[in-house]
């Protein structure tokens, strides 16, 4: 009976990798701009998922749970960047990114980060999740932990905000 | 920086193209399951997958392995001619002859990180193409959805083996069903009914299989420029 579980468990999991591993990594890379950077922030997130899977046995919801450990992780990783910054100005040198994101990549997640980075606050999450990702509202509901209709209303608030901006 | 809207609709659209390619998907599947082992248990399926299609197709894929071409595909690499009798027949054979659900997702763990190796060997040797990688990733897309379980690539594969196998199995098992399966591309196989299909022990199928889909290793693989090393098989991991 706790070999089937175990079995479900994994397919679970795999299921939801193959669903949200392209959100994860592109979310990242939205906010970090570097593919490599990306890249790890995603691995982490689903290891840290399937740690979670394999001793609960199922993460209630593992969609809100995955968004949070990814920005949990973004953040951290702006914390080491500042560090490091400081270091590598105080050494007096810079090292260049062993692997610079292509022209597109950046120029992309710059012009959408630009866009969407000067929304209030509560709108850029709601507003990058259904504009950029194209989620359901049911879905940005559940990663975000708040209702459809809050969603709803951001989401048309967030995109009269953007329009307000656009030249 | 002000942009208009249709800026940053275009940078929209191109930005959801960008995603993980099968490869690194797979790569962090193998090192997810490196670090916390998969604990994949489910009760036997039972005896009635030895009179699966699947079964059928394993017999005529034996006379192929007897016939010393499947221990030469099972070091093919992306691009060679065997490859596709390698990812299209030998392992989806070699998975299904797994009885437990456990022993097949392992042995599906296993072929995703083989795809990797193999995608290594190709660039160590400076031989990695574009169309081998896509070949590559093709063949480990089969891997990747646990959902679905694989199926046998007969398409890929029938011209080169399953054809002629098919005749000679005809020549040697008369009572093979004339009846055929048509697949979902298209291509047709023979149906060999329960009670023609000649039984032989669960052990020695299986090593057939999992010896002719032992792990390539840079040291007993062809070389590039023609010369064919001699292959040192590796014990067969069970």
């Amino acid at each position: 009976m706790e070999g089937a579980t175990n079995y479900k468990t994994k397919q679970e999991f795999e299921r939801l990798f193959h669903e949200y591993a392209d959100v994860v990594y592109r979310l990242a890379l939205y906010k970090t701009s570097d593919e490599d950077v990306a890249r790890d922030i995603t691995q982490e997130t689903f290891l840290r998922l399937w740690k979670s899977m394999v001793s609960e046995g199922a993460v209630k919801r593992p969609k809100q749970y995955m968004y949070q450990i990814a920005r949990n992780l973004i953040v951290d990783h702006y914390k080491r960047q500042q560090t490091s910054s400081l270091e590598v100005l105080e050494e007096g040198g810079f090292e260049p990114r062993a692997n610079t994101p292509s022209a597109d990549t950046l120029a992309d997640a710059a012009l959408l980060q630009s866009a969407i980075e000067e929304l209030e606050p509560e709108f850029r999450d709601v507003v990058y999740l259904r504009l950029v990702e194209e989620m359901k509202v049911k879905d940005i509901a559940e990663m975000l932990d708040i209702s459809p209709n809050l969603v709803s209303v951001r989401i048309n608030r967030g995109k009269k905000q953007l329009e307000e901006k656009y030249i | 920086m002000k942009i208009t809207k249709k800026q940053f609709e275009k940078a929209q659209e191109t930005f959801l193209e960008k995603s993980l390619s099968t490869g690194e998907k797979a790569s962090m599947l193998s090192t997810i399951y490196s670090e916390v082992g998969a604990p994949v248990t489910s009760p036997l399926s039972g005896w009635s997958i030895l009179f699966s299609r699947r079964v059928a197709m394993a017999f005529l894929v034996v006379v192929f392995v007897f016939s010393g071409g499947a221990y030469a595909s099972a070091y093919s690499l992306p691009g060679d001619l065997l490859y596709p009798i390698k990812v299209g027949v030998l392992e989806p054979i070699a998975l299904a002859a797994r009885i437990t659900d456990e022993a097949k997702e392992q042995y599906r763990t296993k072929l995703i990180e083989r795809r990797a190796q193999e995608l290594e060997i190709l660039y160590e040797r400076g031989a990695l193409t574009e169309e081998k990688k896509a070949i590559s990733e093709r063949a480990t897309e089969k891997y990747l959805s646990g959902a679905v379980d694989i199926e046998i690539d007969i398409a890929e594969t029938s011209k080169v083996i399953i054809n002629p196998v098919e005749q000679g199995v005809k020549e040697v098992v008369p009572g093979i069903n004339s009846e055929v399966s048509t697949t979902t591309n298209g291509t047709s196989t023979p149906i060999l009914t329960p009670e023609v299909i000649p039984t032989f022990p669960n052990s020695t199928l299986e090593e057939v299989i999992i010896e002719s889909s032992v792990e390539p290793s840079l040291e007993n693989q062809p070389a590039e420029n023609g010369i064919v090393v001699p292959l040192i098989p590796e014990t067969p991991d069970l």
